[in-house]
């Protein structure tokens, strides 16, 4: 079967040059920024008595984190998902039950009557086939 | 024959080695990105996420910058409020049903800025007359008024100052009358509750009407 070399299509509108760890990060970034903007903002509005000084900094504080947060920047892509080369072909074997957590936890006597009807469905798939 | 129909595949599941591949160049920074929130995939949806947290974060200051002023009093230092001409006392409309009407103009001096903090937007300034009649206990008629807004003057001077709205009685009773001038201010802030602030009792000014028209 053809394996292919790059990653599968990605669903539109994801984003592809920001990987999970950049996404936690920008979000954490953005967080931090705005909170401080504003906290900086409101000290320093009561100290002068001017309300509109609390807004200038704090639109200065979300100019910024905009700034820094959207665009995809390369260091938010640093741990990049590791895609599969290719997905793996079974062909007419059973998948191996085993590996799945619900096999896993059932007993040992329940995955033989399992087995079986996997096996009795790609069977008759073959059949099909021909 | 030849037609293909719908099977019920199971989902198939990696094989365990490629499963420990995958697992073993997982670092836990990476794990914990991953297991953190998947939302933000699109530069729109970063972009309203950082937008509107931020206009919630102010919010939250606008809150706290109202709730840092609840304490707070401050009253008008107010030097001056007297009547200084009566210009016109009549009566208009047709008989019964006709009103009195007196066009004055008065002085004022007044310093606002006691009153003003952080969270307030403007001052709604009012020159009110006060008197009452036998047929209405208290009749307050608001004579001129004046918006003091953050970048006015706060001090208030006014001279030989004509009112804006005739004093107009609800009927024909202004003839002799005593009327006590008061300055009221309402204080309209950013974020929070209106309020009104009233002249001291002691500051107003009386005067009486006379006792006829066209005098």
């Amino acid at each position: 079967p053809p394996s292919r070399r790059s990653p599968p299509r990605r669903p539109r509108g994801a984003s592809g040059a920001m990987d999970y760890t950049g996404q936690w990060l920008s979000e954490l970034i953005y967080y931090v920024l705005c909170i401080l903007a504003g906290l900086i903002g409101w000290i320093w509005g009561y100290i002068v008595e001017d309300f509109f000084v609390t807004v200038a900094v704090w639109a200065a504080g979300a100019a910024l984190a905009l700034v820094v947060c959207v665009p995809e920047w390369p260091f938010f892509n640093r741990n990049p998902v590791k895609w599969l080369d290719s997905i793996p072909d079974y062909g007419d074997e059973p998948p191996p039950a085993a590996t799945t957590a619900a096999a896993a936890a059932t007993p040992a006597a329940a995955e033989a009557p399992k087995g079986s009807s996997h096996g009795g469905k790609s069977g008759k798939k073959s059949k099909r086939r021909s | 024959r030849g037609r293909t129909r719908a099977v019920a595949v199971p989902p198939l599941s990696p094989p365990r080695a490629v499963l420990e591949e995958v697992r073993s160049a997982d670092t836990s920074l990476a794990r914990r990105g991953r297991d953190a929130a998947r939302t933000m995939h699109s530069l729109w949806t970063r972009a309203n996420a950082v937008v509107f947290f931020a206009l919630s974060v102010l919010l939250g200051l606008a809150i706290a910058c109202s709730l840092s002023t609840v304490g707070f009093q401050g009253e008008a230092v107010i030097s001056k409020l007297e009547l200084n001409s009566l210009r016109s006392l009549r009566h208009t409309g047709s008989g019964k049903a006709g009103v009195d009407r007196a066009v004055l103009s008065f002085d004022l001096e007044a310093d606002f800025a006691p009153v003003w903090h952080w969270n307030l937007w403007q001052l709604f300034v009012m020159v009110v007359a006060e008197y009452d009649t036998p047929t209405n206990v208290l009749s307050q008629v608001v004579i001129w008024d004046r918006i003091i807004a953050i970048p006015d003057s706060k001090q208030l001077s006014l001279k030989n100052m004509l009112v804006k709205y005739p004093l107009q009685d609800q009927g024909a009773g202004l003839r002799g009358r005593d009327v006590r001038l008061r300055l009221l201010y309402d204080h309209m802030p950013i974020t929070g509750r209106l309020y009104m602030g009233v002249s001291d009792l002691g500051v107003q000014s009386n005067f009486t009407m006379p006792e006829s028209y066209d005098f």
